[in-house]
């Protein structure tokens, strides 16, 4: 017990920061750019889930959930497991994780229940996860590297596409059980991610706190108007 | 005697020797070196670390940097690095760095790193071909865990022609008691743990413990994790400093560690080709005495 009361939170990160930006460069380097264009189709999903229901909207809603499960398979493989597990055991766990989230999306679901009358204050808050996820952290990275390929992007860095992920289940108006179980992995993967950004006194980890409290709060929102 | 001659000794003397023969290319002349008493095996004194800083994954980039960082080392006549499984990918780092400089001289310093006693072995066994060297030169009861099991194992090893040398190793101040009762126990050839001019706790026992034993120290966390040279970076060295050959905090640290009476190895980890290089010349040139050792601590506790 004595032992493990000497070590501190940065005893744990087994890399630097220079090594944990490089993960993103190399990524987005490998895969530009696809980034930006994921991105402008995550915005027309987001558009999807803002605007009133019709028959094509629920299609497109539906078709959504496909994209955004590939979407975190291909971040699961891509970078979890082809970058970032080999500096960090962590992301080998949050790798199956990842991949269990996907199937979980697939089985559960997050859209059961009618929509038609999705809470207008979950709309807001969710509507705002996916715009940090979507647009604030790619103008982060861009004004702190000067570079597109600097930034995390959603679809190929894990931070993003949790945050946006969560913004969507809100969104789509689950009931509150559904939704605290498709909540578990993105929450549990974005407080790894602040703490880790915490060892770099990295101010965006209080970004990434923040969009976590916000998700706890739009989940204890009521579901419906 | 000058107050310079008084103060100082020469790198060669107390438990430092001097390297005997001079490898082509390599600045070693009068560096302080290690000689292992069970084995005869003399090593320059400072060599490197790979905690966190040899942790680049897959990216060549950075592996490249890594390797860079080797060369200075071994181009400075480094030639013990550390590491262990529990470090990421820093086996396979400098795996990679070996197999691109072309070098089979390294003093492969590994670690055995699992709770469970029966998977030594296989973990050794990983560990080697990461490094890609037939056999380590060094094998370490990494923070002690499961040393019971473990180093019967790595005595075995030894016995059988499969390992060189048996340490141990622990970190900041932890487990001091334990570690000492397996150093009295125990015919260890190296033991590692942290000691600098501002963590002092191993000389009230584990320092003069291994004199004794006519173990070689391993010193880990020299810099404090970077802590320490982070703190003096821009504040003015000592007027002394000069009287040492210390051009840097960083030499200045190092020589105070290599002076103590035991046979001290610091291993600084760096991601800085200079740095590396910086801290093996640190091992040449004169060496403070005791006096002027307290005055280097004193000087590094006023900043
Ligand atoms: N229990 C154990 O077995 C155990 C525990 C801890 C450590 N270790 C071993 O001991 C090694 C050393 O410890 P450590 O890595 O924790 O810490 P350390 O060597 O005290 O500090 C490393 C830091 O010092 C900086 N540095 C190195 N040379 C420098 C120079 N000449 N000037 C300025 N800064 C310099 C490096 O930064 P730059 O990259 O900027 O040079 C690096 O960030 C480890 O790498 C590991 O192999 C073993």
């Amino acid at each position: 017990m004595e032992t493990w009361t000497t070590y501190r939170l940065q005893d744990f990160l087994l890399f630097s920061e220079r090594v944990y930006r490089r993960l993103f460069e190399a990524q987005n380097e490998a895969w530009w750019p696809l980034p930006i264009i994921m991105t402008i189709i995550g915005l027309a999903i987001l558009a999807v889930w803002l605007i009133r229901s019709s028959k094509t909207i629920d299609t497109a809603r539906q078709m959504s959930w496909g994209l955004m499960i590939a979407t975190i398979v291909f971040v699961a493989v891509t970078f979890l497991r082809s970058r970032y597990a080999p500096i960090s055991p962590i992301a080998s766990v949050g790798y199956w994780a990842f991949l269990g989230e996907a199937v979980l999306l697939a089985f559960v679901g997050a859209t059961a229940e009618p929509v038609n009358h999705r809470s207008r204050a979950r709309l807001m808050v969710g509507g705002s996860l996916a715009a940090i996820g979507l647009l604030a952290y790619p103008a982060i990275g861009y004004s702190r590297s000067r570079a597109l390929t600097g930034a995390e992007w959603f679809a190929f860095a894990p931070d993003p596409t949790m945050v946006a992920l969560l913004g969507l289940f809100l969104m789509a108006g689950a009931c509150r059980l559904r939704l605290a179980i498709l909540m578990i992995v993105p929450i549990v993967w974005l407080i790894f991610s602040a703490l880790t950004l915490r060892v770099f006194g990295d101010p965006v980890s209080w970004l990434l706190f923040g969009a976590i409290a916000l998700a706890v709060l739009g989940c204890l929102l009521p579901a419906q108007r | 005697m000058t107050r310079l001659n008084r103060r100082l000794f020469l790198a060669g003397t107390a438990a430092a020797s001097v390297m005997p023969i001079l490898p082509a290319g390599a600045q070693t002349a009068g560096m302080v070196t290690r000689t292992v008493s069970g084995s005869g095996a003399t090593l320059p004194a400072v060599g490197l670390g790979s905690w966190i800083t040899f942790n680049v994954g897959n990216d060549p980039v950075l592996l490249d940097e890594c390797a860079a960082v080797m060369e200075a080392f071994f181009q400075a006549g480094g030639r013990v690095i550390d590491s262990s499984p529990m470090y990421g990918s820093s086996q396979g780092t400098i795996g990679y760095g070996l197999e691109k400089l072309g070098r089979s001289d390294v003093f492969s310093a590994d670690k055995v790193w699992t709770p469970l006693g029966a998977e030594g072995r296989e973990q050794v066994a990983e560990s080697r071909s990461l490094w890609g060297v037939p056999n380590f030169s060094l094998l370490q009861v990494h923070n002690l865990v499961s040393w019971e099991d473990h180093l019967p194992m790595l005595f075995q090893m030894k016995e059988e022609g499969a390992l060189s040398h048996v340490g141990i190793t622990t970190s900041h101040g932890r487990r001091h008691e334990d570690f000492a009762r397996i150093m009295e126990r125990h015919p260890l050839d190296f033991v590692q743990f942290t000691y600098n001019p501002v963590d002092r706790e191993a000389e009230s026992r584990l320092l003069p413990l291994a004199a004794e034993r006519g173990m070689v120290a391993v010193i880990n966390r020299p810099f404090q994790q970077g802590q320490l040279t982070r703190r003096l970076e821009g504040e003015p060295l000592p007027g002394f400093a000069a009287e040492l050959e210390a051009e840097t905090w960083a030499q200045l640290i190092l020589k105070f560690i290599l002076s103590h009476p035991a046979a001290t190895l610091p291993i600084p980890a760096t991601t800085i080709p200079e740095h590396a290089a910086e801290n093996i010349a640190a091992a040449s040139g004169p060496m403070p005495d005791d006096a002027m050792r307290e005055e280097i601590a004193a000087a590094i506790a006023n900043i």
